[in-house]
């Protein structure tokens, strides 16, 4: 797979694809069932094959800053009780996961996994630059690429896309949220949807065929615009025209927006439509006031739901999550001590989950700073793996990207030994 | 010491004028003994309110005959929630006059005056048309396109009759405005006028409430003539965004919209600050209204200068942040009563940015908030991101900067005005030269549809709820942003392939009727006053009424295609299935347009 993909201007690509004929657009995978969007060179058993040979990347973005001393609580740590006297795990409730950490009790669904070696855990993971502003951790976390600007920058995944040599406009997929994250800011042309029920088209094909929508739209412009309708409207069909599957719930997802994300990737994942990488974000994790008891509070409630959706989706998965490599990721962990709210302002350093098939499972990875005074940074985790690091080591080892200096440029990723070479 | 500063119902918010400060607020729900005797914010109990005093009784000499629902929005501003005229009438040692030379002491939105939101009397003003030097080559239908949620021909003909500035000028004064398209979208919504109190009794699920509240922010962009005023409050509510569903603001974020947003977003920007930093729902829902001296809570203090105030570019540290946290302790806030506690105060010495406090006693703390809050909005950071903010919403995603200079300079020579800035932004040159330039975000498209076609807001409230709703699809649900800031207004910030597929769905569904069903929609059959005979006739036809203007070549080969593509044919008989059919795809495809996504 060549290090980089040379990009033509987003019309040109467009413009050239429709000339074809051959309705191209959606480009490898997304035509499975339909042939006529099959890439010229790349036959049907060629595609499957290459599909299978990597991982689909699951990013769950766990946005407002997760907890990571409480998803994965260094119960050992007398630290750690005393910054916390109303909301520390208490170790006789966590199930205990080593000499060092624990699994908050909320996460208990995920033991089985943990057991069978499907999950892992790293700890004190974080950003080179630390900010603990949501906007700007969020920004810097999805560009990952130094002195970015507003404006002009691209995201890490938007520059995977460029280094993927089948890409097209599914192999970059955001589910749950219609607006495209920072982190597929780019020249690629990425999917971002609400879900897969919100893919259709009002008007029947039956009376305006995708096609005559595309020329027409282009035409209105004198061909000069760039209006993303015209690729998404094959996109639109294509993926409404998956077969039907069981509903969320009878999938046994919680009744979240994240079970209904979850579903839905679990379902592009089977169809093979080419998904490369997929991002999932879930909301609320900004507790400043009201964490609540451990056993029973409101982030206990959060991590429950978090649990049973990622059993879910292994169960849902099956066998094929021998071919995915979920990780949650967050813009920043929390304050090691609480505040007068019951709750934990923001900090720096967090703990990743990450889930599948390859995983080195039942370990907590990454290097832990420890939480007395003299090892903290204002007051929170230091950070001594950076995420990047955990997301590079999976792209090369999982997901068939040879090198990530163009997604993660100006990085040296460190080794850490989190998942099995393909 | 001019006039009494007596508000609607007088409850007390006037520190360093009385010298025993009133009662402490009314205690059915355990408020502590030690709360300090004045409310930051209160809401009206049984005062003046619908159909309780009538509207004409409360006229003084200067203001304008008020209906029922400005009285409650006027008596809630000039009555509990304006802590920032308390603050500068104690400071200044009386209050100044209001310049009757300018509005006649109105508010813009409402038509009270604006005491609690005009801290120096030059706040709050509304040029007269002959001082609106509106350039002679503006044209009328790019104002349109900036000023309002889209034009229509009935807007057209008015700007033309009256001449722009003279329309300019009476958009600044909303208040004076008869509005029947707003009161008919508010006519829907009376929960939306109750109090929290009242609010929680007659709508117990307070996402519901939220809904309410979200689909009549939309119904009034759609259907309000007060447009100015409606572009306003998306902006300030983007800006001091409490994500609508909130849940820890659930029955207070209507009251939010109603006491600071709707009353301030023409009013002076200190004052608007002021009202909104010690409202129950902003106080609640970043998590003020528990912060304490012992336990200081960051979350509001880093949401006030990031995205209220000076933002990052000033480059404030965490310890500006924690200084700042520091200062907000001691707030409270239930059932829509916000107040102060002494004892929860942090007491020493304040510093942030160039701004320094002894803090040196804890009954001092409300004042010594205020001046900061005052420091804050006059600050140079607060200026420049306020003009840019300003200069982004009307002119383009990357304004010029000497427009965002020029701007800053005449919010800070107005003493946090916001109507000179506007007035200065509406008649620049680069106002002029920007026809076209900005995308117009999912809301915006769809308000902008409606408005073209011509719907009408229906019998109950469905319709409006279903209209809001179908922004969810592009992640744009009316004040429904989680972002710090709000949804960003820079199309690079929201353009996506699900956007522009659901901006796609919304126009092809309002446009043939099909969504929502409780709407009054005239439909394709009758968008045209003529009936076409023929597919080019109708291509004519629809774009003078969707565009308002003839068709380009461009968009008549597109419709050509679209219609080559179907088994329609060319010659349409009168009221037939065909007709209606082809009207419809054709003004599908045209409110596709780069001149329709645009303003």
């Amino acid at each position: 797979m060549p290090a980089s993909h040379p990009v033509a201007p987003r019309g040109v690509r467009r413009r050239a694809l429709l000339g074809a004929g051959a309705g191209a657009v959606a480009g490898a995978g997304v035509g499975v069932a339909v042939p006529a969007v099959a890439p010229a060179g790349l036959g049907l058993a060629a595609r499957a094959e290459a599909a299978a040979a990597v991982d689909t990347l699951v990013v769950l973005s766990l946005r407002g800053g997760a907890d990571g001393l409480s998803m994965i609580p260094p119960i050992a740590d007398d630290a750690y009780a005393r910054a916390r006297p109303t909301l520390a795990v208490p170790a006789s409730a966590a199930h205990r996961l080593d000499d060092t950490f624990g699994l908050h009790p909320a996460l208990a669904p995920l033991v089985p996994l943990w057991e069978a070696g499907r999950l892992a855990a790293v700890h004190a993971v974080g950003q080179p630059t630390p900010t603990r502003s949501h906007l700007d951790a969020v920004t810097a976390q999805e560009s990952a690429a130094p002195s970015s600007t507003a404006g002009t920058a691209t995201g890490w995944v938007d520059r995977l896309v460029g280094v993927v040599a089948d890409a097209s406009p599914t192999t970059a997929t955001q589910v749950g949220d219609p607006l495209l994250p920072a982190s597929m800011a780019g020249p690629h042309d990425n999917l971002a949807m609400r879900g897969l029920d919100a893919m259709s088209i009002a008007v029947s094909e039956t009376i305006v065929p995708v096609r005559g929508w595309q020329e027409a739209v282009d035409l209105l412009d004198a061909g000069r615009t760039d209006d993303p309708l015209i690729p998404t409207l094959e996109v639109a069909a294509r993926l409404g025209a998956l077969p039907p599957v069981t509903s969320a719930a009878e999938a046994g997802y919680p009744a979240t927006a994240l079970g209904t994300a979850l579903h839905d990737v679990a379902r592009l994942v089977r169809a093979g439509v080419g998904v490369r990488v997929a991002t999932v974000e879930d909301a609320g994790w900004d507790l400043h006031a009201g964490v609540g008891d451990p056993r029973s509070g409101p982030l206990s409630s959060k991590l429950d739901l978090l649990a049973r959706a990622l059993v879910a989706f292994s169960k849902d998965l099956g066998p094929e999550l021998d071919r995915v490599v979920l990780v949650t990721l967050t813009e920043f962990g929390r304050r090691v001590a609480e505040n007068g709210s019951g709750g934990l302002d923001h900090g720096l350093g967090s703990a990743m989950l990450v889930l599948g098939g390859h995983v080195v499972g039942g370990k907590v990875h990454g290097t832990w700073p420890g939480l007395d005074d003299g090892d903290l940074v204002d007051g929170a985790l230091a950070a001594t793996t950076d995420y990047r690091s955990v997301l590079a080591e999976i792209l090369t080892r999982r997901c068939g990207v040879t090198a990530t200096g163009t997604v993660f440029p100006g990085f040296t990723p460190a080794a850490l030994g989190l998942v099995q070479a393909r | 010491m001019a006039r009494s500063r007596r508000p609607a119902r007088g409850n007390g918010n006037r520190r360093g004028q009385s010298p025993a400060p009133p009662a402490a607020p009314p205690s059915p729900y355990g408020v502590p003994d030690d709360v300090q005797g004045l409310p930051a914010h209160r809401e009206p109990g049984p005062g003046p309110g619908p159909g309780r005093e009538p509207p004409g009784r409360r006229r003084r000499a200067g203001r304008a005959r008020l209906t029922p629902r400005q009285v409650v929005a006027g008596s809630l501003l000039a009555g509990g929630s304006l802590a920032g005229a308390g603050y500068l009438s104690a400071r200044d040692g009386g209050r100044t006059e209001l310049d009757p030379g300018l509005s006649g002491g109105r508010t813009a939105s409402t038509g009270q005056p604006l005491e609690g939101l005009r801290p120096d009397g030059a706040a709050a003003w509304a040029p007269s048309a002959a001082a609106l030097r509106v350039p002679g080559d503006l044209q009328v239908e790019h104002l349109l396109n900036r000023i309002t949620y889209g034009p229509t021909d009935e807007l057209r003909a008015e700007v033309r009759r009256t001449g722009a500035a003279a329309w300019l000028a009476g958009q600044f004064a909303p208040g004076r405005l008869a509005d029947p398209g707003g009161d008919a979208v508010g006519a829907l919504f009376p929960h939306l006028g109750l109090t929290t109190a009242d609010a929680r009794r007659a709508v117990p699920d307070g996402t519901a409430l939220q809904r309410e509240l979200a689909a009549a922010h939309l119904g009034r962009a759609v259907w309000s003539n007060r447009q100015l005023l409606e572009v306003m409050v998306d902006l300030w509510s983007n800006h001091f965004t409490i994500a609508c569903p909130s849940t820890k603001a659930a029955h207070t974020r209507h009251r939010f919209d109603a006491d600071v947003i709707r009353p301030g977003a023409l009013g002076s920007f200190e004052a608007m600050l002021q009202a909104a930093a010690v409202h129950p729902a902003m106080l609640a829902h970043f998590d003020a209204d528990t912060s304490s001296a012992d336990h200081p809570n960051e979350n509001y203090a880093r949401e006030l200068l990031e995205a209220h105030t000076v933002g990052t570019a000033a480059g404030f540290t965490e310890q500006d942040v924690r200084q700042t946290a520091l200062l907000f302790t001691g707030f409270q806030a239930r059932d829509g009563v916000s107040w102060y506690v002494p004892g929860r105060h942090h007491v020493g010495r304040i510093q942030v940015l160039g701004f320094t406090h002894p803090n040196d006693s804890a009954s001092g703390g409300r004042t010594a908030v205020r001046e900061f809050l005052s420091y804050l909005a006059r600050h140079r950071a607060t200026a420049d991101a306020l003009a840019r903010k300003l200069a982004v919403r009307f002119v383009s995603d990357s304004p010029p900067d000497a427009l965002v200079q020029r701007l800053a300079q005449t919010y800070l020579r107005n003493a946090t005005a916001i109507a000179p800035v506007l007035s200065a932004l509406f008649t620049s040159a680069e106002f002029a030269g920007s026809a076209g330039a900005k995308q117009r975000r999912p809301m915006e498209r769809l308000a902008a549809v409606a408005r073209t076609l011509g719907l009408a807001p229906g019998h109950d409230q469905r319709g409006l709820l279903d209209l809001a709703a179908m922004l969810d699809a592009a992640g744009h649900a009316p004040l429904g942003s989680p972002l710090t800031g709000g949804y960003p207004d820079v199309a690079s910030a929201w353009r996506s392939p699900a956007v522009a597929l659901a901006g796609f769905n919304s126009t092809a569904q309002l446009v043939h009727g099909w969504w929502p069903r409780t709407l009054v929609n005239p439909g394709p059959a009758k968008l045209l006053r003529t009936q076409p005979g023929t597919r080019a006739a109708a291509v004519e036809a629809v774009a003078y009424r969707v565009l308002g203007r003839p068709p380009t070549a461009s968009e008549r080969a597109a419709a050509e295609k679209l219609l080559a593509d179907t088994l329609l044919p060319s010659r349409l008989t009168r009221g037939s299935w065909e007709q209606r059919e082809t009207i419809g795809l054709i003004s599908t495809l045209l409110l596709c347009s780069p001149t329709a996504v645009s303003r």
